[in-house]
């Protein structure tokens, strides 16, 4: 176990033409071990994927400086297809990495490249099938796969290569909570198959479980890198860089700052409950009782009025995505939506927005009926902005891009640079004003967009997952601004993110959707305490409401939503 | 409903080589090349007869034939309805008014030649159509691409050919992402008229697309490499690429049915008309 089979020392890159995206690091990965990567996002870490891989320099150029050494060899020095023999690739995003036309296709393109016989390649793709457990889904067309099947697709095709080294560009990024554990629990069968795995991931609490070793990238550089337990047990380095610490890491981290020092700070949370007991059973933790406060918000009027819509999707044959909903969102309020993909949260919204006409019952705004807007008529009272910005920028100055929707929707032209000026400054972007969008970084440019609907002032705000692709603060940077327009103007907000410790952090009111209907509606702290709904929908409460759960035996209340609440609900004894 | 979509079955048209079914897809396009007479509905319909039959045996649902059809009516309709004014007939059935154009046909009479010269067109399209869901259908890309290069077209040609197939959802899909997008900005293309659309309506639509297509061909291009597309060896072949006995019985049974056609065409087609159009009670 002990030989390494990945070395890099003192590695630098820079692009061409580009900034320096790698700073001089160095670490090995020994055979057989699981290592993450962890960063925020323009860290350098996909840059690190890629020169593993051989993807740079042979499809990216740059200077690299420094000695790498994968499996006896620099991917530098070789064509592409000498890596790819020993070296698998898994990128973010599901849909583009499925190219041939069926399941089997896809798992037999690689080896059959190579030239592998038949036989084996059949042998092979029997088992990567059996890993990735899609067993008789061979016929399948990329299309008629979930997000998670897909990703589980294009993993067995890269497993079908038979790499002694696999590198996984946060796999699990673009995908939902059920789809993320699909692909975690096939990624825990091949490291139980002694398989050596780089991958990079935002998702803390689940990479303590799983990984081997920790590495942290900032800026290029490495800030951290040890086992799981010495690395994201040290909260405070975690914050700085922004990576989301697991929650119980947290809590006890700001213990310690309170003075009890007598532990090892745990990272998962089963060593955390247990931690936990002893300390309330030795007398120095001790569990308070504490009472929420109840009164929620004077509720305005209604706002939305959503009543037994039904929508199906026309087609061979037709799918309906809601069933007979009823729902109403009163002004004022900050609502989250979660459930899985194709549970109908997305379709629902499209709906009160206007884009797709209910089959059956009607939608109100302010009492009247959507369906006699128009879209764009409706886009001046609703404004609805969707989780990739690249899909709506356009212009060449982020100005330009703003006054684009206000022209649409017949501002005057003094008003215009006002409401421009406005909100540029409300997601801080004045400084960037005539800066052309798509050189923007990903963060900023969906900046742009929550600033080219806000522009709009539309009273109601829908954000539709405001979390992906994102890392940690660039989630609570745009949930933050959902919450000053809540806030500060009074705006309605609803928020449909996969994110449990977001909308336990933000949001009043939560919808819980699975299979087109709503399973929970109510206060978010009533509803996370809801198992039986949540399990049902295939989700789970944030960490450290599971956490407070599994300690109401001990007199924890379990209502608690966030690390601060359980600093109250579990205290130091004196 | 789709067009081009593999089903697979083991059936005797799915086990044949592909090549054979192209053999024969060409030899319909053939026949509906050459059959430019009225009187030629006669192979037409022969041939048509032994396309459903084919259908059958590769268990292809008849009602796919039938709503093929149906999308082929409108079309079906003009070219009858253009036929029946326009075509130099002279037993009317009705005269809307007068009207002959120098030299040619009097356009305001429907005339019974025409009807029948419509009627021929439309059964030549329909046999043109009908026989492509026995190649589409019953083919997979992968037995496809494969067949393709033992007649000598490079793998990195057919793989295209299917990378692009594979890409027409993929960009339809990304097209009514950013129309929704636009829309939601009060930028409403549906309800645009065609001028403005021309102009200047696609630019809000088109920018982000060829940039995120751009994106997403970037990322495929990664998914291609690293599974060693291009390596230099020979690839292994997945599907069966070779031709069998049954390839052969298939070819020769198709070959002496359309040399039948062609004769039957060129000798009796005519006389067979005649005594078919006697039989029928038709308005002449």
């Amino acid at each position: 176990m002990s030989d390494v089979i990945v070395s890099v020392s003192n590695l630098s890159f820079q692009y061409e033409g580009g900034a320096e995206a790698l700073k001089g690091i160095s670490f090995d990965v020994k055979r057989g071990e699981l290592f993450v990567v962890m960063g925020p996002n323009g860290a350098g870490k996909t840059t690190l994927c890629f020169i593993l891989s051989g993807i740079i320099p042979n499809m990216y150029g740059g200077v690299r400086k420094g000695r790498v050494n994968v499996l006896g060899f620099d991917p530098w020095d070789q064509p592409i297809y000498e890596t790819a023999k020993k070296v698998g690739v898994l990128l973010q995003d599901p849909e583009s990495q499925l190219i041939m036309p069926s399941v089997f296709a896809e798992l037999a393109f690689g080896p059959a490249n190579l030239g592998v016989p038949k036989e084996e390649i059949l042998k092979r793709i029997r088992e990567a099938l059996r890993i990735v457990g899609l067993e008789g889904f061979e016929d399948r067309h990329p299309r008629e796969l979930s997000g998670g099947q897909k990703q589980r697709a294009a993993l067995g095709a890269v497993l079908t290569m038979m790499p002694e080294l696999l590198v996984l560009d946060e796999p699990t990024s673009q995908l939902d909570p059920l789809g993320t554990t699909e692909v975690l629990s096939a990624i825990r069968r091949l490291k139980d198959l002694g398989i050596t795995i780089i991958m990079t991931s935002h998702k803390t609490e689940e990479i303590a479980y799983l990984a081997d070793k920790v590495l942290i990238l900032n800026d290029g550089k490495i800030v951290a890198y040890g086992s799981p337990r010495e690395v994201l047990s040290n909260v405070e380095l975690l914050e700085n860089v922004g990576v989301k610490p697991p929650a119980v890491s947290t809590y006890f981290y700001e213990l310690r700052k309170k003075g009890i020092n007598t532990f090892d700070v745990p990272i998962l949370l089963e060593d955390a409950v247990n931690l936990a007991r002893s300390m309330i059973y030795d007398g120095i933790l001790k569990a308070n009782a504490i009472k929420f406060d109840e009164t929620t918000h004077s509720k305005g009027e209604p706002i939305i009025e959503v009543k037994d819509v039904t929508f199906v999707y026309p087609g061979e044959p037709p799918v309906t995505a809601i069933k007979n909903i009823n729902l109403t969102i009163y002004e004022g309020e900050f609502v989250g939506i979660i459930g899985q993909n194709g549970s109908g949260k997305t379709t629902l919204v499209k709906n009160i927005v206007g884009l797709l006409k209910p089959t059956k019952g009607k939608i109100l705004f302010k009492g009247e009926d959507v369906t006699k807007y128009t879209v764009a008529e409706l886009s001046k009272k609703i404004g609805l902005i969707l989780q990739n910005p690249d899909y709506q920028l356009f212009t060449l100055s982020c100005e330009e891009e703003i006054r684009f929707g206000l022209k649409n929707i017949g501002v005057p032209e003094e008003e215009m640079e006002k409401r421009i000026d406005e909100a540029l400054k409300f997601v801080g972007l004045e400084h960037l004003r005539d800066r052309y969008p798509f050189a923007l970084s990903f963060g900023d440019r969906r900046k742009l967009a929550v600033a080219a609907i806000v522009a709009m002032n539309p009273e109601v705000i829908i954000m539709d997952e405001p979390t992906t692709a994102q890392d940690y603060r660039g989630r609570y940077m745009l949930a933050d601004l959902a919450k000053r327009m809540h806030e500060k103007y009074g705006r309605t907000i609803i928020m449909i993110t996969h994110d449990m410790d977001l909308v336990a952090k933000y949001a009043e009111r939560l919808i819980v959707m699975w299979n087109g209907e709503i399973l929970a509606d109510g206060p978010t702290r009533k509803v996370f305490q809801m198992y039986d709904a949540l399990e049902k929908a295939f989700l789970k409460p944030p960490q450290i409401t599971q956490f407070a759960h599994h300690l109401r035996d001990e007199g924890v209340t379990p209502e608690v939503l966030t690390v601060e609440e359980m600093l109250k609900a579990l205290t130091p004894a004196t | 409903m789709r067009i081009v979509e593999y089903i697979k079955a083991d059936t005797f048209i799915h086990r044949l080589n592909p090549i054979s079914k192209l053999t024969y897809v060409i030899l319909t396009l053939i026949l509906v090349f050459i059959s430019t007479f009225t009187q030629d509905i006669i192979i037409l319909l022969i041939w048509l007869s032994t396309a459903l039959i084919f259908w059958k045996i590769g268990k292809i649902s008849i009602k796919y034939f039938m709503s093929l059809v149906k999308i082929l009516m409108g079309i079906i309709i003009f070219i009858i309805v253009v036929q029946g004014f326009m075509y130099r007939g002279e037993t009317a059935l009705f005269v809307l008014f007068h009207y002959r154009i120098p030299g040619g046909a009097d356009i305001g009479v429907f005339t019974y030649e025409g009807l029948m010269f419509g009627i021929m067109i439309s059964v030549r399209v329909i046999t043109a159509v009908a026989v492509l869901p026995l190649f589409t259908f019953t083919t997979s890309y992968l037995r496809f691409m494969e067949t393709m290069t033992r007649l000598r077209v490079p793998f990195k040609y057919s793989f295209i050919f299917v990378a692009g197939m594979r890409s027409v959802p993929l960009i339809q899909e990304t097209w009514r992402t950013v129309t929704e997008a636009q829309k939601l900005r009060a930028f409403d293309i549906d309800k645009m008229n065609i001028f403005k659309k021309a102009f200047k309506a696609y630019i809000p639509i088109v920018t982000p697309l060829v940039l995120l297509l751009l994106r997403k061909a970037n990322d495929m291009q990664i998914a291609i490499e690293t599974r060693a597309f291009g390596a230099p060896v020979q690839r292994t072949f997945m599907e069966d690429i070779y031709l069998h006995a049954r390839d052969y019985i298939f070819l020769a049974f198709v070959f002496s049915l359309f040399a039948f056609c062609v004769y039957l065409k060129l000798f009796y087609a005519q006389e067979l008309w005649n005594t078919l159009i006697s039989l029928l009670p038709l308005p002449v």
